[in-house]
């Protein structure tokens, strides 16, 4: 076991982060799942950052001539309950939840991934008390723990950025900690300790590389599930304002027409489930590349 | 293994208490209060005030704080600030029907996800594999209350084979609740099993790499004997223990699905005592959840220590 | 055997496809089909007060659907709305109009087989005012000085200053006659006991599940039509219709505009849409800048084009259109008013107000209420077009009507259908408890007290249209609309009134088997 670890701490250490990216991106590119994935979150990034330009029309302007008309040639994905456009909002609607949660994950990622690498090397109380407080917050039911939350910070999105990133970098916290536990106590790790390498150095070159993998593909899919858990706070009435386009908000609004214009709640419902989708299959090849590449050397 | 059993109980129970500070600050730094709540429109001056004093919301914080705290450790749930009834008596009938409907939707998932998880694991990358997992992840994105949506239309409304909504009261007996639960427990049942679909190949796929399955295959026995007697008997219990823990978390968002099908459970109760900011009805809801999680997480590791055949093969 | 024979074979997969089916599918057939009698009434309610539901049908936590059905009050709407007799029969006033004396109905009991006298009536009127049981309906009847039993049969009020409306706010929908018998002369407590007049005898109580009401054979104005009444909580909207759809209800009063198509290509559905008096508003400080200078909020109401409003709000039931009025077209006070948008209008306003280049307005609404935060996203659109760039805000729906309400300078807000006697007093009239616009205006004031003295009904009317004049040139609060209510039922009903619940008369439906 400690053998297979400490070729996988080499081959993350040897090899710099911008020099994996391209080759790994073309080893995912050689799986159909991992091209698929790669496709769709292509297709997304596209539209979330040129959605401004490409739509058809302006994503917050209400006809009220034609109120729930279903798909046409003037409206393709048909048109919402105030007579908006649907194909235009979709389009954009991705952009406020991208945005808020991909802060709140990359926050959650730095807060959790230190906590837990913390919690890990320190051991002891400081550990207990961490995982006391991390236990805490995950016994709460999450829906119940957002509401609290979102209630506390009113309608303000951006003030659900740091609500999100404490909630969710609990369970990175977790991960990051295991992960962590488990380079540390291996034999080559403490037997680096007993020679008194430095601390920094221990933890730069023994924990990160072997930790960084896992935080990174853990916070990647954690932030897509935030993109979920978003939809459900705005299904309950938080969440983002309208008339922000907001794909779990545009399902939320149309609820009540579910079954008369479909096509209201159907196309954010395609375009959240596309995104998750994509993302993760993209994420679960790239993890398990990593996985596959350090199996094949430690066999080697 | 004892001594092990205690520390996670104790800790367990530090974690319980984390939980109920954590709630009862919560709710107290929320805007409003349960007579803003009862009030509505009429929550202004002397009305309001008064209503404080009847509850006595009117002391400051670490008052109610410790008094709270103190007939609680003498086992006092308390009483319900509106509904004037001991919050025993409104939990758990809830707490029941929400046992029943996660109950039935584990015991209606872990085989379903058994059976796709191995025969996606077998066949790693294969066509059933990505169908498969891609289904799920679907399963998994699509919000609970869209599926909730679409399967009343399908089966209630068109089909007409299960009632849409549940009528029945709280206290009802379970003869009454099983009648209704087809439709609550089939969501929960898709978002559990893709959960612990996913785990369950991933594990497989795991052990499937292991050296006892290579040695046993040079020793030449058969796949489908690895696989069966090998390989899923070593591979239940981290998915069991996964289930149990994401059993845990699917309860978290359970409210959706009960207040879609007018169920009558713990996470409305819960939902509800938030509106009304009825702390005692909420600390009570909260603290059956986090029991609960405890008592699964416990179970998982149990599970997960005393079934491993890493580490059993470790100590044999 | 081989792996490849057992595992990928076509029976396998054939097996565990039906196992799966099977297993989502297998307890669904068995347990279709409800307990109760084919001919009870299964209605829902929305559990509104969150299981603190009681019987007393003045309390802020009354059960309201199942209220209705237990008791009766003085007097009804009749068709047009106006008062037409209940258990009073007659009913009349001194000149001056401060005296009111009400003649009670023969041979009515109670469920417990008392008979009715003016003593219940005198004891449920004073309930009301009771400042221990705190009714909503207190501030609407603090007008009674003195109430007093003349006779068994005669009750005579007495109000602190005249009001020739009285029967008007006496009919409102929340006063019902309890019985005394056994009530200790105590005006102070909760009326438990569910024993009223009314057309259904109170079985069980459960306001969280299933409340059973039996019809009482004796009901003065003839025996129901159902032997039983099912009283349903389902507190969410869509799982209220879907289980009309699915059979499980026989009636949803209430049905968003936008859904009538579920019904319209379906058999076995009747759908019903009648006026109301009900009204959204968004109501600015008229105390509070810049709101408190008359052109600016003139200004934001002249931009409304209020038929684009209806149009996109309330779908295919339609509605009537308001010119921020809160007097609806059935009520005898209604005056025609006509209020185009008036963009040009609106700008010079603004423009004098010191605007020229428009205005920045935060709009609070909330989710408490589907037509508030429609109507708030309908108007920020429309107020755009005047150059008024309107934020609007989502306020949580906790705590909205203490916290956001007549605190910030705009908000949306929701009122149901009131006469116009009452409403102008409750929340136009300076320092009234819900004036929320904060509006004083000496003039109005005067004018409402003019017309509550005034005897002849054509001279009163064309007071309050003075006073509602007013409303329109001066007030803060833009209402744009009274919608048209949608009621789905079973078309097994017969006998459903198009009137607003409140005035719903329970016991003429029937349904067939």
């Amino acid at each position: 076991m400690s053998i297979l670890l400490h070729h996988r701490a080499r081959f993350a250490a040897v090899s710099s982060r911008a020099s994996v990216i391209v080759p790994l991106l073309r080893v995912i590119w050689r799986r159909p799942s991992g091209a698929i994935g790669l496709c769709i979150c292509a297709v997304h990034a596209l539209l979330a950052l040129l959605g401004g330009f490409i739509v058809p029309y302006d994503p917050l302007a209400q006809d009220p001539t034609a109120v729930l008309a279903a798909p046409s040639f003037a409206h393709p994905f048909g048109t919402d309950h105030l007579g908006r456009d649907v194909l235009s909002r979709t389009i954009v609607g991705g952009q406020t939840a991208m945005a808020v949660t991909g802060i709140a994950a990359i926050l959650a990622v730095l807060w959790g991934g230190s906590v837990g690498i913390l919690a890990a090397m320190r051991g002891g109380l400081a550990d207990e008390a961490i995982m006391r407080l991390v236990d805490a917050v995950g016994a709460l039911p999450y829906l119940l723990f957002l509401l609290l939350l979102a209630a506390f910070v009113g309608d303000s999105v951006v003030a659900l950025i740091p609500a999100l990133a404490l909630f969710y970098g609990v369970a990175i916290v977790r991960v990051t900690r295991a992960a962590a536990l488990s380079v540390y106590s291996t034999d080559f790790v403490q037997a680096a300790i007993v020679r008194g390498e430095p601390v920094g150095r221990v933890l730069r070159q023994e924990i990160l590389p072997n930790v960084l993998d896992v935080i990174l593909v853990d916070g990647a899919l954690r932030w897509s599930w935030m993109i979920l858990g978003f939809s459900a706070l705005s299904f309950l009435g938080f969440g983002v304002a309208p008339p922000t386009p907001d794909w779990g908000l545009m399902i939320a609004e149309t609820r009540h027409v579910l079954a008369i214009a479909p096509w209201a709640a159907l196309w954010p419902c395609v375009a959240l489930a596309t995104f998750i989708v994509g993302f993760n299959l993209l994420i679960d090849t790239a993890g398990k590349l990593i996985g596959v590449d350090h199996e094949a050397r430690g066999q080697r | 293994m004892l001594a092990n059993l205690l520390t996670r109980t104790l800790s367990g129970f530090v974690t319980l208490v984390v939980v109920l500070v954590i709630v009862f600050f919560a709710l107290e730094a929320l805007p409003g209060d349960a007579c803003t709540a009862y009030l509505e429109r009429d929550a202004r001056d002397a009305l309001l005030a008064a209503c404080r004093e009847r509850f006595g919301l009117d002391e400051p914080v670490p008052a109610r704080f410790s008094s709270w705290a103190m007939a609680l450790a003498s086992g006092d749930l308390g009483t319900s600030i509106l509904r004037d009834r001991p919050v025993g008596d409104i939990l758990w009938p809830r707490f029941r029907n929400t046992a029943l409907l996660a109950g039935v939707a584990a015991a209606m998932a872990v085989p379903i996800a058994l059976v796709f998880g191995t025969l996606a694991a077998l066949r790693q990358d294969g066509v059933f594999d990505i169908a498969a997992s891609t289904v799920v992840l679907v399963a998994m994105t699509v919000p609970e209350f869209v599926i909730a949506t679409v399967l009343v239309f399908i089966f209630a409304i068109w089909l007409q084979w299960a009632p849409a909504v549940v009528t029945v009261s709280a206290g009802a007996p379970v003869g009454d609740l099983i009648g209704a639960i087809a439709l609550p427990a089939a969501v929960l049942t898709t978002t559990l099993v893709a959960h612990a679909m996913r785990v369950h190949r991933a594990t497989v796929v795991e052990y499937l790499a292991f050296e006892f399955v290579e040695a046993a295959r040079l020793r030449g026995l058969p796949k489908w004997r690895i696989v069966l007697f090998d390989v899923l008997p070593a591979a239940l219990p981290p998915t069991l223990s996964v289930t149990a823990v994401s059993l845990a978390g699917v309860l978290g968002g359970v409210v959706i699905i009960e207040r879609v099908f007018n169920y009558p459970g713990l996470g409305t109760l819960a939902l509800q005592a938030i509106l009304e900011r009825d702390l005692p009805v909420l600390q009570g809801a909260v603290a059956v959840f986090a029991v609960t999680y405890v008592l699964l997480a416990i179970t998982a590791d149990l599970l997960t220590e005393l079934l491993d055949p890493r580490t059993r093969r470790g100590t044999s | 055997m081989t792996y490849r024979d057992t595992l990928s074979g076509r029976p396998w997969r054939r097996a565990a496809l039906s196992l799966f089916v099977g297993i989502l599918l297998w307890p669904t057939d068995m347990f279709v089909g409800s307990t109760a009698q084919a001919e009870t009434l299964r209605i829902a309610h929305p559990l509104g007060n969150g299981g603190k539901e009681n019987v007393d049908p003045i309390h802020r936590n009354r059960f309201y659907p199942v209220t209705v059905m237990l008791y009766d009050g003085l007097l009804r709407p009749d068709e047009a709305g106006r008062p037409s007799p209940s258990l009073a029969t007659q009913w009349e006033s001194s000149p001056d109009l401060r005296e009111w004396i009400f003649i009670l109905r023969e041979g009515v009991t109670f469920h417990d087989g008392s008979a009715l006298d003016s003593d219940d009536v005198v004891f449920s009127l004073r309930r009301v005012l009771s400042e221990e049981i705190g009714s909503p309906l207190r501030s609407t009847l603090a007008i009674m000085a003195e109430i007093e039993a003349l006779d068994d049969r005669t009750v005579r009020i007495t109000l602190d200053a005249p009001n020739a409306d009285f029967p008007t706010m006496i009919m409102h929908y929340l006063f019902r006659v309890v019985s005394s018998e056994g009530q200790d002369e105590s005006l102070d407590a909760i009326y438990e006991s569910g024993v009223g007049t009314g057309p259904f005898k109170l079985t069980t109580l459960d306001a969280e599940g299933t409340t059973v009401l039996e019809a009482n054979p004796d009901y003065w104005d003839g025996a129901p039509g159902v032997p039983m009444v099912e009283v349903i909580a389902i507190p969410d909207s869509e799982a209220r219709i879907q289980a009309l759809l699915a059979g499980q209800l026989d009636l949803v009063r209430r049905v968003n505009p936008q859904q009538l198509a579920l019904f319209q290509n379906r058999d076995g559905f009747e759908v019903q849409t009648f006026a109301t008096g009900d009204w959204t508003s968004l109501v600015m400080r008229t105390d509070t800048p810049p709101f408190d200078d008359v052109r600016v909020r003139r200004a934001l109401r002249l931009l409304v084009d209020r038929e684009a409003i209806v149009r996109t709000v309330l779908g295919e039931a339609g509605g009537s259109v308001s010119c921020d009025t809160p007097v609806w077209p059935g009520d005898p006070y209604h005056v025609a008013q006509e209020c185009p948008p008036d963009l040009e209008e609106a700008r010079r306003l603004l423009a004098e107000a010191g605007y020229p280049d428009g205005l920045d307005v935060e709009l609070h609404t909330s989710g408490l209420n589907a037509l508030m935060v429609e109507v708030a996203q309908v108007y920020q659109a429309q107020a755009a077009e005047a150059g008024v760039r309107v934020n609007v805000r989502m306020a949580p729906s906790d705590g909205y009507w203490s916290n956001v309400w007549m605190q910030r300078p705009f908000v949306a807000a929701v009122w149901s259908q009131r006469p116009a006697a009452q409403i102008l007093s409750e929340a136009f009239l300076s320092g009234a408890n819900w004036n929320d616009s904060f509006w004083d205006n000496e003039e109005f004031d005067a004018l409402l007290a003019e017309a509550r003295a005034t005897i002849d009904f054509e001279e009163r009317k064309a007071v309050y249209a003075r006073a509602q004049q007013l409303i329109w040139e001066d007030g803060g609060s833009m209402i744009a609309f009274f919608p048209n209510r949608v009621r789905a039922y079973s078309d097994t009903l017969s006998g459903v009134q198009p009137v607003h619940d409140f005035f719903l008369r329970w016991h003429e439906i029937t349904k067939a088997e």
